[in-house]
């Protein structure tokens, strides 16, 4: 491995691009560390895909510089960029059988026969289909499949793996699997990985850190647990997991990460998510911070249960109150016991537990 | 109900197996059989056994002559229809060439025009250009009339082959030449066969258009046998046809296999 310490396995910077007049990535700076796991999250058409095909050499940039360690591949042919590469489709080579797969870029490489034969053998330990070599792709289930790609993209210990929306093929149960699975591959290969899905809970479980994108711009990067904590804007606090929106009015300019605002007929002080507007704001409070029975401090929220939904280990609860819209709450079973639909209940959240956003959804 | 439905599907079934029996198979093995009669007219059955008819074709240039040319003519036409083809096909499949509909409608345009009405034109148009009866006039006809099969099959097979996997090759590390060749030319491979195998077939079997165009100088072998067939039928078509049966099944169970291994 060419590893430069000191550089990021991948920096994009002032990434551009265009399709007539559509700009579908508008200005990305981005560096993913080395052995770094980053996830591009986004509905569809923010332009993820595109970023992605131009970090592989599929698709020429606007503008903008692509460095790999250090090193501009801006202007250089994929097989020069040696990157590796997983699709949501799987492109396995139908007819080569699994070990040819896996082997192909080795060959490509003038690898000698016997490290060949030994590199596949270890691939095919670290995706865990050992004796899998003879078969061919279509005599594979789905997730073989795409752990066999992953395996080929490894194959010639590439630095950076680029993947994109890789289980969207798979069905949920073999999903939640095909997660744990690569995250194990990730820390067991050290690669970093650049992650592309339009699913926030793989985003969420997987990734050391996620940018969310829209429209063809980074709205917000970091862990998953700051994006979730503290959202930067209604859209991310929205997309990024389940909230409640409660309209609010910010009285006099933030100081620090505080604001001081008028909610719900009361004033109190609550953290901000990012640059706030100066009209037009609302708090974000994440389902499970609501609690049925306000305590002492809390800001109280009446509503009328609309839904109650069993998940098992926990109890979603659909609320509606005028002036706010849907209320979205999640608590305990057993509190939940005496709970019907159409009931009027009141909901405490605590001030520290609302992130103060702006902008659209 | 169900029951009479699957009762009259299975009479419907067994007729037309019965029609295709009758109309298909029964001719061709009576042909077969004619073939190795040792009369000197056709009659069923043949009053004698024997290869007189075989030895007659091979002994004589008045059969031999047309065959090698149609089989000349029918290898070349397919050789070059294919690459041709394959040009086409991925001009229309895998780049933003402009005016793709115009190409795609204008290469299978030979399907769409009745035979006669475009070997009359075609003679019009060969008589001011000299070209009746040249090797190379029918050759292009040919290959213009067997274009449409190739644009359909390796059309198909294209529109089957992932972009990705050119892509996935790509990524691993092959140059654009290598990708092609181990990957899109590959996996291509089968429908070029098929191709290949459809477009021969096609050209060593026209008769009309080339009836017009063929003469003295050049005729193919389906021109000689309709043009020998208006002064009597010389028993050695027979032969000439089981050949060709034979021949066609031969590279039908060749294309089979090739389609199984991949």
């Amino acid at each position: 491995m060419s590893q430069n310490a000191a550089s990021p396995a991948l920096h994009l910077r002032g990434l551009r691009k265009s399709f007539g007049a559509v700009t579908a990535v508008d200005g990305i700076d981005l560096a993913v560390e080395q052995g770094e796991f980053l996830t591009l999250l986004g509905p569809s058409g923010s332009g993820k895909t595109t970023i992605l095909k131009m970090i592989a050499g599929f698709e020429a940039p606007g503008s903008g510089v692509i460095e790999l360690a250090g090193r501009d591949v801006s202007r250089l042919s994929p097989a020069e960029r040696g990157i590796g590469v997983v699709f949501q489709q799987y492109a396995l080579f139908p007819h080569m059988t699994v070990g040819e797969n896996i082997a192909y870029p080795l060959t490509l490489r003038k690898w000698p026969t016997p490290e060949r034969t030994r590199r596949v053998q270890q691939m095919l330990n670290l995706v865990e289909l050992s004796g899998y070599d003879g078969r061919y792709p279509r005599e594979l289930s789905g997730g073989q499949q795409q752990r066999v790609a992953v395996a080929r993209a490894l194959a010639f210990q590439p630095d950076l793996l680029l993947m994109d929306e890789p289980l969207g093929a798979l069905d949920r149960a073999l999903r939640v699997g095909m997660q744990e699975e690569i995250r194990r591959i990730h820390r067991d290969s050290g690669a970093a990985i650049l992650y592309v899905t339009h699913d926030q809970e793989e985003a969420l479980t997987m990734s050391d850190r996620v940018a969310i994108m829209r429209v063809g711009q980074i709205r917000q990067i970091g862990p998953p647990r700051d994006l979730y904590e503290r959202p930067a804007d209604r859209f991310v606090a929205t997309f990024f997991g389940e909230c409640t929106l409660i309209p609010a009015e910010q009285l006099g300019p933030a100081s620090g990460d505080e604001v001081r605002v008028r909610t719900l007929g009361q004033e109190t002080t609550v953290r901000r998510g990012g640059a706030l507007p100066e009209r037009d704001i609302s708090l974000a409070i994440r389902p499970g911070r609501f609690r049925l029975h306000p305590a002492p401090g809390d800001l109280p929220l009446p509503a009328a249960i609309v839904d109650l939904l069993y998940l098992g280990d926990a109890v979603r609860i659909i609320g509606h109150y005028p002036g706010v819209g849907e209320i979205l709450a999640r608590a305990d079973p057993d509190q939940t016991r005496d709970l019907h639909i159409g009931q009027d209940v009141v909901f405490g959240f605590a001030p520290k537990d609302a992130v103060a956003v702006g902008g659209e959804r | 109900m169900s029951r009479v439905l699957r009762l009259g599907g299975r009479v419907l079934y067994e007729g037309l197996l019965a029609l295709v029996v009758i109309f298909m198979v029964v001719p061709t093995v009576i042909v077969v059989l004619l073939s190795f009669s040792g009369d000197k007219f056709i009659r069923f059955p043949p009053q004698s056994w024997g290869t007189r008819q075989y030895e007659t074709l091979v002994g004589s240039d008045e059969w031999l002559t047309p065959l090698t040319r149609s089989l000349g003519l029918g290898v070349a036409a397919a050789v070059l229809a294919v690459v041709i083809g394959l040009a086409a096909v991925l001009a229309l499949y895998r780049t933003a060439a402009p005016g793709k509909e115009l190409l795609q409608f204008l290469g299978l345009g030979p399907l769409l025009a009745p035979s006669v009405a475009y070997a009359v034109a075609l003679y019009g148009l060969f008589a001011d250009l000299r070209l009746l009866g040249s090797f190379y006039g029918l050759l292009l006809v040919h290959i213009t009339m067997t274009l449409p099969f190739v644009l359909l099959i390796i059309g198909a097979a294209i529109a089957r082959a992932p972009r990705d996997l050119e892509l996935a090759a790509l990524s691993l590390g092959a140059s654009r030449a290598r990708a092609w060749r181990d990957i899109t030319l590959r996996l291509l491979l089968p429908a070029l066969v098929a191709s290949f195998i459809f477009a021969f077939i096609g050209s060593f079997d026209e008769a009309i258009v080339t009836s017009f165009l063929a003469s003295i100088g050049f005729v193919t072998l389906p021109v000689e046998i309709f043009s020998s067939v208006r002064f009597g039928v010389d028993p050695v078509i027979t032969a000439i046809a089981t050949l060709l049966t034979l021949s066609t099944a031969l590279l039908m169970v060749i294309y089979g296999m090739m389609r199984r291994r991949t």
